[in-house]
C-alpha cells in the first residue's frame, strides 16, 4: 500500500512538473504548445549526451539546459509565435493558430532527434541504488526526481503568489483585457511566460531522463499527459497542475497495482471525464 | 493639462466619435454627458489607448500620447477606470491595489498611496483580504478607482462610474471622487447620470452622435435648456 503511494507520488510529481510549464504557456501566453513533449525529449537526449559523453551529472545538465531552454523559447516566440500573436484578431484565433504551428514544430523537433539519435530506446544509469522509504524500497534517482519536482513546484508557487512579478503574470492569465490598464505590458508577459514554460519543459526532460527510458518519438505521450493535467487542474493554474499531476500519478499506480496495469489509461480518462463533469473549468479553474 | 483635439474614432465605416476636442486641467473635474451610443466610451477608450484613433491627437502636459499602447499610457500618468470596472476579480482587494502600482513612477510611493486609498475608501481597508469579485458593485467600483489611484495618475478617466449602482452608493462614490480630485488629479468622467455628475463637476461637455454639441460650467449646464430637454425629460 505505502509502496504504491510512494511510487504514485514519484510518477505524479513528474506529471506535475511537466504540466506546470504547459499550463503557464497556455494560461498566460495563450499558446497551446503541442511540441511541448518533444522539447522534453530533446532535453532528455541533451542530458544523456552530457552524461555519457562528458560525464556531467544531470544536476549540472540542469544548470546548462534550463537557461538554454529559456533562451531558445524566446527565439521561438520571437520568430514563430509573435507573428501569430500580432495577426490574431482574438484569443480563440491565437489558440487555433498556435495549435497548428506547434503541431508542425513537433515534427521538426522529432525529425531532428530521429536523425541525430535514431529511433531506439535510450537510458543511462544515475543514482540507481535502492533507498528504504517507510519500509519500501525506491530507487534513489526516483526520490531525487520527486524532490526536484516538488521543490520547483513550490518555488514557482511562491514566485507567482508572493512576488510582484508573479502577481503581474497571474493578472495577465486571469484578466488579459484589464492588465494593460494596470500598466502591465501583456506582450512582454506572454513572451516571458512562454520562455518560462520552455525552461520548465527542459527541467522536466532532465528529471525524467534520470529514471526513465525515452525515444525520439515519445514526446506526444508527455504532451497528452500534460494536457490532461493542465485541463484537470484548471487552465493557467500552477497549484492546479501540481494537485492534478499528483492525483493522476496516484490513480495510475493504484489502478495498475490493484486492478490491471492495462487499465491505467482508461482509469486516467475516467477520472478526467468525471472531474470535468463536476468542475468543467478544472480543479482550480476560473468560473 | 489633458487635451483632446479633433479626436475621431471609426469602427469600419461607422464613425463613432467625430472631431472631439476638449481639455481638462489638473485638479479639475470635467464631465462628458451623452446618451447611450453617443460615443462616450469610444472617446475614453481611444484616449487611454485601448482602441486606435482614426485621426486627431491627445496631449498630456504638452506631450503627444496618440498611438501609445494602453500600458505605456498608464505608465505616463493617465489611468482609465473602464465600464465594467476592469479589476482582476479573482485576486484580493490588496493584490488589485498593489498591482495598480505597477508603473515605475508609482513604485516609490506605493505605501503612501495605499494609505491614501484606504483613507478615502475605509471599506477597502476592512476588506483588503477579500476576493474582489465577491464584493458588491459599489465596493468593486471602489477597488477600480483605488487601483487607478495606485498608478499615481495626473489624469483619471472614468467610464460611467455610476452604472448599475444604487443612488446612495453613487452619492458616496462621487464624494470620494471629490477627495481624489483634491489630491491634484484631473478627472474626466463620462456619464448619463446628469444630476449627480454635474453637482460634482467644474465643467461639462455635451456629446451627441459622436460630436460635441455644447459646453459650459456645471452651473450653466444644469440650467441649460438643451441639457434639460435631452437628459432630464424637459420638465425639470
Amino acid at each position: 500500500m505505502l509502496e504504491h503511494v510512494v511510487n504514485g507520488l514519484v510518477l505524479g510529481g513528474t506529471y506535475a512538473l511537466v504540466a506546470m510549464g504547459l499550463t503557464i504557456q497556455y494560461g498566460i501566453a495563450r499558446i497551446m504548445n503541442l511540441s511541448f513533449g518533444d522539447t522534453i525529449i530533446a532535453a532528455c537526449f541533451a542530458t544523456w549526451l552530457m552524461f555519457t559523453g562528458l560525464a556531467l551529472s544531470p544536476i549540472l545538465a540542469l544548470v546548462v539546459l534550463v537557461p538554454a531552454g529559456y533562451a531558445l523559447s524566446l527565439v521561438v516566440y520571437r520568430f514563430i509565435m509573435k507573428p501569430l500573436v500580432d495577426r490574431a484578431p482574438d484569443e480563440g484565433a491565437l489558440e487555433v493558430d498556435s495549435i497548428l504551428v506547434t503541431f508542425g514544430l513537433l515534427f521538426v523537433i522529432q525529425g531532428v532527434l530521429l536523425t541525430l539519435f535514431g529511433g531506439g530506446y535510450t537510458s543511462y544509469s544515475y543514482l540507481n541504488s535502492p533507498v528504504n522509504v517507510l519500509g519500501t524500497t525506491v530507487a534513489a534517482n526516483r526520490l531525487l526526481a520527486l524532490a526536484l519536482s516538488l521543490a520547483i513546484g513550490a518555488a514557482l508557487v511562491v514566485v507567482l503568489f508572493r512576488t510582484r512579478w508573479g502577481m503581474t503574470l497571474r493578472a495577465v492569465a486571469l484578466a488579459p483585457q484589464s492588465a494593460p490598464l494596470y500598466g502591465i505590458d501583456t506582450n512582454r508577459a506572454a513572451r516571458t511566460a512562454f520562455a518560462i514554460g520552455g525552461a520548465l519543459a527542459c527541467t522536466g526532460g532532465v528529471v525524467l531522463s534520470m529514471f526513465q527510458t525515452f525515444t525520439a518519438t515519445g514526446g506526444v505521450v508527455f504532451t497528452m499527459k500534460a494536457l490532461i493535467v493542465v485541463i484537470l487542474g484548471g487552465k493557467g493554474s500552477v497549484p492546479g497542475a501540481i494537485v492534478a499531476g499528483l492525483l493522476l500519478g496516484l490513480v495510475e499506480t493504484f489502478v495498475a497495482a490493484y486492478i490491471d496495469p492495462g487499465l491505467t489509461l482508461a482509469a486516467v480518462y475516467t477520472v478526467f471525464l468525471a472531474l470535468l463533469l463536476v468542475r468543467p473549468n478544472g480543479l482550480f479553474g476560473k468560473a | 493639462m489633458l487635451e483632446l483635439s479633433g479626436l475621431t474614432v471609426r469602427y469600419g465605416k461607422h464613425l463613432a466619435v467625430e472631431g472631439v476636442s476638449l481639455t481638462v486641467e489638473k485638479g479639475e473635474v470635467v464631465v462628458v454627458l451623452g446618451a447611450n451610443g453617443a460615443g462616450k466610451s469610444s472617446t475614453l477608450k481611444a484616449v487611454a489607448g485601448m482602441i486606435p484613433a482614426a485621426s486627431g491627437e491627445v496631449r498630456m502636459n504638452g506631450a503627444r500620447l496618440t498611438g501609445l499602447p494602453a500600458h505605456a499610457l498608464t505608465g505616463k500618468g493617465l489611468a482609465l477606470v473602464p465600464e465594467g470596472r476592469g479589476i482582476v476579480g479573482q485576486m484580493t482587494v490588496e493584490e488589485n491595489l498593489r498591482l495598480g502600482a505597477t508603473p515605475p513612477r508609482a513604485r516609490a510611493s506605493e505605501e503612501e498611496t495605499l494609505a491614501q486609498v484606504f483613507e478615502i475608501f475605509p471599506r477597502l481597508a476592512e476588506r483588503r483580504g477579500q476576493i474582489a469579485r465577491t464584493m458588491s458593485g459599489g465596493e468593486q467600483q471602489m477597488v477600480a478607482v483605488g487601483r487607478a489611484m495606485m498608478s499615481k495618475p495626473d489624469f483619471l478617466l472614468l467610464d460611467e462610474p455610476s452604472l448599475g449602482l444604487a443612488p446612495i452608493v453613487v452619492g458616496d462614490l462621487f464624494k470620494a471622487l471629490a477627495r481624489v480630485r483634491a489630491t491634484g488629479v484631473g478627472l474626466l468622467i463620462v456619464e448619463q447620470n446628469v444630476k449627480i455628475s454635474l453637482r460634482h463637476a467644474d465643467r461639462g461637455y455635451l456629446l451627441e452622435a459622436g460630436r460635441i454639441t455644447g459646453a459650459g460650467t456645471a452651473e450653466e449646464l444644469m440650467t441649460d435648456d438643451a441639457v434639460q430637454s435631452a437628459f432630464l425629460g424637459g420638465s425639470a
